[in-house]
């Protein structure tokens, strides 16, 4: 009975892949019983460029009985963690290979000097491995959307790890930063507005050289893109008393994951929503230094009330259907010198930003005085109007009188004919 | 040379004008002044109400839009890389210009005001019976016009908003079956909304369509003197009472009562002008003119198909069957009533008509 059972098993086996080979152009025994895999494997990008199951697993396909999935056959089986990565860098870190799909080969290289590398080095296959981020058999190009590792993507799926309490015990690290990112300005932009020039987890950390950057290197990682705002810290007082004292540079105002749009309530704050410190949180009161800070805030609220008035007026002149394009011209040419200012403040120098304000107050007050005029103008259109209308209501006044006249009179004649 | 001035001083000048007419043209002073004497104390018509000065009114805004527009053209330029900056040289450097652009934007909104007013009271008050078919005919005509003075004036700032309802409204003419096509390219004078339309726009604009407008209104009024007003009600015998020359002194009140709300409206509310049309930044919001939007909201409300018939079809047969009603009212309506109180189905069907097109007018302007 047993017997006559395993018959019928190798007949249906043969049955079906005699069935699915006259799809394909040979017999291919693994998607007999592996379908579902299969199926996922279809949507792949090795899929795309003909790379089969034996290529990870080994094994021979071409044999229909078990005995393909032979250590003889060179069959590994289930790829253990500890593998991956050096099984993907068998083609990955193969030039000549990888010079046909213009990829990179550096990967395993730089993952081995990863955090996540260094620890699987020493035994700890609970760190991410190449397929934790790029999904095992429906790999996909990291530019496409669907893929884990697709910039929009990539905060919830480093989340997936480090956002577990539990998985994350053991490394004593925090597990609140994609909470944190989430609600910073760079997550904000780029969860919520597919902003793919806003930094998501690896153009701080890298890729596959993922690891925290360290204390004296943060103004580089900023700087990549807030370039101007290195420069004028690097000229500034701070710069020197970060190194020395150790302080996290960027990192001590405006915090790290949760960093938010600086405002100028970080100068007389102690300590700032996005996590950092305002001045108030390193110097006291009586310091010269926050004394430094307060003249900075002078200077850009003035330059910063200027533009506001003159947008106001503007906008009440664009009501009255006055044309403003001009003057718009000149606010946004004075707003785009305010925003200048943010980055110079970290120089930390009043007449550096007090150069800056000026030109904004000149561009402003401008304004203000182009549109003054066109208010008077509506003024004084409005007392021509009145005139106007007194004049038009006199004479048709004069006319309603004189039509009654004519009406009896009319009558008169009417009547005589 | 002082004889010579003292000569021509003695001169009576007028007397030698007076007889000079006389003799050549046979033309009397006295005759003349008498008859019209005469027809100025002449009884307009037997029936007359305010109800009828919507048609002046219609052609006093009319004019003040002739004046007004042929003022602006002096400064527009018809050609799309400078339409635009056109308008705003009229409106910020041409001393008042502004007023000017203004009054010709509240003159057009009251004059669609004013037509659809004036359709109606010809409705309600059976004014296309007989024996006025035919002046209804030309009403119909010059109502066609009114809608054609607003399509094409909507274009000329050339701002973004008119240039995608231009757009929209004339892609949708190329859903009508068969000459769809042919009509969207004579329209748009090529492929898309550019320059060929602005400059085609532009010359119905200010020639073709006031050429028509003026010969059709001609015609109108000729015939509505030949036919006298409508005795929809019963006359009140205090009628008779006014005179051609009280209704032209109304006329005249009338001019002055116009121009205080246009100037009005001119200063407190002038004409805007919004961005210049960019072909490649569609607005978020297209909202038409107010008076194309039944137009534009008939179309959108069918599906995009029925069997075998697209939205295009639908919308030519549906607003065919409307025009085409419309003409033949004359003939469907066998009641012999003028009084809308007394013509019950005609007066349902014209509110409802006329909820309808309010509703058509308003939806959507919010978005």
């Amino acid at each position: 009975m047993r017997g006559l059972g395993i018959k019928a098993l190798i007949i249906l086996i043969l049955i079906l892949a005699i069935k699915t080979g006259s799809a394909s152009a040979g017999i291919y025994s693994c998607t007999i019983c592996h379908s579902n895999i299969n199926s996922q494997y279809s949507k792949s990008v090795h899929s795309e460029i003909g790379t089969t199951c034996t290529e990870c697993h080994g094994g021979d396909p071409s044999d229909l009985t078990f005995s393909a999935m032979s250590r003889a056959k060179g069959y590994k089986g289930k790829i253990s963690r500890a593998s991956i990565p050096l099984l993907c860098a068998k083609c990955h870190s193969d030039v000549k290979m990888m010079l046909q799909y213009r990829e990179y080969v550096d990967e395993y290289a730089i993952y081995r000097d990863s955090e996540h590398g260094k620890k699987l080095r020493q035994g700890d296959y609970k760190v991410a491995v190449c397929t934790d981020c790029h999904n095992t058999h429906d790999i996909k190009k990291a530019s496409d959307p669907n893929s884990p590792a697709y910039k929009l993507n990539v905060p919830k799926t480093c989340a997936r790890c480090h956002s577990d309490k539990k998985y994350m015990e053991q490394y004593k690290i925090p597990t609140n930063q994609f909470e944190k990112y989430k609600e910073s300005v760079h997550g904000r932009h780029v969860l919520e507005q597919g902003d793919m020039r806003a930094p998501a987890c690896p153009d701080c950390h890298g890729t596959h050289g993922a690891t925290p950057p360290g204390v004296k290197d943060i103004h580089n990682v900023c700087g990549r893109c807030h370039s101007v705002q290195r420069e004028n810290l690097l000229r500034s007082p701070h710069f020197e008393a970060m190194k020395n004292k150790k302080i996290k540079e960027c990192a001590v105002c405006h915090g790290s994951h949760g960093v938010q749009e600086a405002t100028i309530a970080l100068f007389t704050s102690e300590k700032a929503e996005n996590g950092g410190k305002g001045c108030l949180g390193c110097h006291k009161a009586s310091s010269v230094e926050y004394g430094v800070a307060l003249e900075l805030v002078k200077t850009i609220k003035e330059a910063d009330d200027a533009v506001n008035i003159a947008t106001r007026l503007t906008q009440k002149a664009r009501e009255k259907g006055f044309d403003t394009d001009e003057e718009m011209n000149k606010i946004n040419i004075a707003k785009t010198i305010l925003l200048e200012i943010g980055p110079v403040t970290h120089s930390l120098s009043p007449d550096i930003v007090k150069e800056n304000a000026e030109n904004v107050i000149i561009n402003a007050v401008d304004v203000q005085d182009m549109v003054k005029a066109k208010l008077v103008e509506w003024r004084d259109r409005r007392v021509t109007l009145v005139i106007n209308i007194l004049v038009f209501l006199i004479v048709i006044v004069l006319l309603a009188v004189k039509r009654r006249r004519m009406m009896k009179n009319g009558s008169k004649d009417m009547d005589k004919q | 040379m002082k004889k010579i001035l003292k000569k021509l001083v003695d001169v009576e000048w007028k007397e030698l004008l007076k007889t000079g007419l006389e003799k050549r043209f046979n033309f009397s002073f006295e005759a003349q002044g008498a008859r019209i004497r005469k027809f100025l104390i002449t009884p307009v018509a037997e029936q007359f109400s305010w109800l009828n000065f919507f048609g002046i009114v219609i052609c006093l805004l009319f004019v003040i839009l002739l004046i007004t527009g042929l003022s602006l053209a002096l400064y527009y330029k018809p050609i799309a890389d400078d339409a635009h900056l056109s308008i705003k040289y009229i409106m910020n450097s041409i001393p008042s210009g502004w007023l000017i652009r203004s009054i010709h934007h509240w003159a057009s909104t009251l004059l669609f005001i004013f037509v659809f007013l004036h359709f109606w009271r010809i409705y309600f008050t059976g004014a296309y019976k007989y024996p006025r078919e035919l002046l209804w005919f030309i009403g119909l005509a010059n109502l066609a016009l009114v809608f054609l003075f607003g399509f094409t004036g909507y274009l000329l700032p050339w701002s973004n908003n008119s240039y995608w309802s231009t757009q929209i409204m004339t892609s949708e003419i190329k859903d009508i079956p068969l000459i769809g096509d042919y009509i969207m390219l004579f329209i748009r004078g090529g492929e898309g909304v550019g320059s060929g339309t602005l400059t085609r726009f532009f010359v119905s604009h200010i020639v073709i369509l006031p050429g028509l407008f003026l010969a059709i209104t001609g015609i109108h009024i000729w015939m509505i003197f030949r036919q006298g007003l409508t005795k929809w009600k019963s006359v009140s015998p205090k009628n008779y009472r006014y005179s051609v020359s009280v209704m032209l002194l109304d006329i005249n009140i009338l001019i002055f009562v116009l121009f205080a709300l246009l100037i009005s409206l001119s200063v407190f509310i002038p004409a805007g002008l919004g961005d210049i049309a960019d072909p490649l930044r569609m607005p978020a919001k297209i909202i038409p003119a107010w008076f194309m939007m039944p137009i534009y909201n008939l179309y959108k409300f069918f599906p995009r198909e029925i069997f075998i018939f697209n939205r295009g079809t639908l919308f030519a047969m549906s607003s065919s069957v409307i025009i085409l009603l419309l003409v033949l009212l004359p003939f469907l309506d066998r009641n012999e009533q003028y009084n809308p109180l007394k013509r019950s189905v005609i007066a349902v069907i014209g509110i409802a008509g006329l909820v309808l097109l309010l509703f058509l007018i308003s939806y959507g302007t919010g978005r």
